[in-house]
């Protein structure tokens, strides 16, 4: 083994030295695996607490979205079966076989009932229609449905509401428009049953990139903490629908106080590129 | 001193059978390396099993040291390029896998120049103790990357993690063992030391190697049969699987 000869001279104490530092290196190479393995489980048990929380969030949305979903149709059910049917079974009546035994005046007096009872079914069934999508939205644009909603909020009398556009000069998809709607309707509905506002007021700007609409209104509101509180509680479905639709759009939403604590504020920022 | 001789003798033998078990492992389970860097592993292993059949023979039967010597020179240069490509598979970032390249190119140009200025017959810890600080760095990184970026699942269900720590054993365990090597061979006490600890630490390596090329065999079990758990047929429920004319 001649080839492992190599001419020096052995230093005093060189194999402790050695020995030391190679005991130190394998420790120092064990404290990094075990710090890797742990600082590795660790940041994988962060990650599958946080994707799991996202998961029971989606969850719970999921289900508010099915169950208004339901009770939507239920509502749609029950319009249709207590308020079209009797009038539609009413105007049957006025129209039963024995009309034509009748004098000629009665059963045009019949046909006339009949024909009023059947203008009011139309006339129901055209409110149902547009209480899921309002003719306004669907032909003007967000812009006059707002004015629209907020126009007949100003004519009960009890609440001041006003709505200012800045910059829509380019519409968003209807589909857009829609959950836009949606979103300022429930919110405005939250308003009106538990803030006791005295007035409400919507104003609608953009940039290059996003549209923002902020309600503005002087009566008890929430602030963004509870709002993200109510919306992990499984109760009330009127936050998760808005929640579920701002995710639908790819937006936000921010509920602040003002800094004077004189009106509270709600803003949505909604991407004008939204893939929806 | 001279009863630890058969001992030493048993650990070498343990040794050499333990640097032909990644090998081994690789050929039985070959069916289910299936990602590109474990590929390179075989790679490896396999260049790694010819080197060692190499240097036996020169050691044991053609007994030439100058040939041994060379075979390795060149062993160290494969090693060198091979693990560096295993490590160029496993880490994804482009400035890191230039720098791979680089290295080998480095390493490979100052092992030539090395054979040259080298005196003849004697063997050269300095391109030893250069990969061992190179690959310490690389596994260290390599380690830091997966932090960083693999955290989706567990580091120990990966066999490049076992695979590294073998390594990182054996090039930490043994850096200071090459450094001091260059002036201590002779010392009989040192090359008894150095005999122990090369051997033990190549063990170990050999060990986690193992660990990572099975984990790896049973990881790809795991995926063959994704409804491992349910144990019914569900088939049997359905009416139209047997004696159907439909």
């Amino acid at each position: 083994m001649k080839f492992l000869q190599v001419p020096a001279g052995v230093p005093p104490g060189s194999n402790y030295i050695m020995l030391l530092g190679t005991l130190g290196m394998v420790g120092l190479t064990i404290g990094i695996v075990f710090f890797v393995v742990f600082h590795q489980r660790k940041v994988t048990r962060f990650n599958s607490a946080l994707k799991k929380m996202e998961d029971e969030k989606q969850q719970i949305l999921l289900n508010a979205s099915i169950k208004f979903q339901e009770e939507e149709r239920n509502r749609i059910a029950a319009d249709l079966h207590d308020d079209v049917g009797p009038l539609l079974a009413t105007a049957r009546l006025y129209l039963n076989e024995n009309m034509i035994n009748q004098e000629p005046a009665s059963q045009l007096q019949s046909i006339f009932s009949a024909k009023q009872i059947i203008d009011d079914a139309i006339q129901l069934i055209r409110n149902i229609s547009h209480s899921m999508m309002p003719p306004t939205l669907k032909n003007f644009g967000l812009e006059s449905a707002m004015s629209d909603l907020f126009q007949k909020i100003n004519g009960s009398g009890s609440l001041n509401a006003s709505v200012r556009f800045h910059d829509y000069r380019t519409r968003l998809k209807l589909e857009q428009e829609l959950l836009i709607f949606r979103i300022i309707q429930e919110l405005v509905n939250n308003i009106i049953k538990h803030s006791q506002a005295g007035f409400i007021h919507l104003t609608q700007n953009a940039n290059a990139t996003h549209s923002y609409l902020r309600l503005h209104h002087d009566g008890h509101g929430i602030i963004q903490s509870e709002f993200e509180r109510l919306n992990h509680v499984s109760t009330g479905l009127g936050l998760k629908n808005i929640a579920s639709r701002i995710k639908v759009l790819n937006g936000r939403i921010f509920f602040e106080i003002d800094p004077s604590h004189t009106y509270y504020k709600v803003t949505i920022e909604i991407p004008k590129d939204s893939t929806y | 001193m001279k009863k630890l001789i058969p001992i030493l003798q048993i650990l070498i033998y343990i040794t050499y059978l333990a640097e032909f078990t990644p090998f081994l492992l690789c050929l039985i389970f070959y069916k289910k390396i299936k990602s590109t860097e474990l590929k390179v592993f075989f790679l490896y292993t396999t260049v790694f099993a010819f080197f060692l059949c190499l240097s036996i023979y020169f050691k044991f039967i053609f007994q030439n040291g100058i040939l041994g010597l060379l075979v390795k020179r060149f062993f160290l240069v494969a090693e060198f390029s091979l693990l560096s490509f295993f490590y160029y598979t496993c880490v994804p970032t482009k400035r890191s896998k230039i720098v791979f390249l680089l290295s080998v190119i480095s390493f490979f140009l100052y092992s030539v120049y090395d054979y040259f200025i080298a005196k003849p017959g004697v063997f050269s810890f300095i391109p030893l103790v250069m990969e061992c600080l190179y690959f310490l760095f690389v596994i260290v990184y390599f380690f830091y990357n997966k932090i960083q970026n693999d955290l989706n699942t567990s580091i120990y269900f990966q066999p490049v993690f076992w695979i590294s720590v073998g390594f990182l054993i054996y090039f930490s365990g043994n850096f200071f063992l090459f450094l001091f090597s260059r002036s201590m061979i002779n010392d009989p006490e040192f090359r008894r030391q150095y005999t122990i600890i090369y051997d033990t630490v190549t063990i170990i390596k050999n060990i986690f190697i193992c660990t990572g090329i099975i984990v790896n065999a049973k990881n790809e079990d795991h995926l063959k049969s994704p409804n491992k758990n349910i144990d019914i047929d569900l088939d049997i429920a359905y009416p139209l699987t047997k004696n159907t004319n439909l």
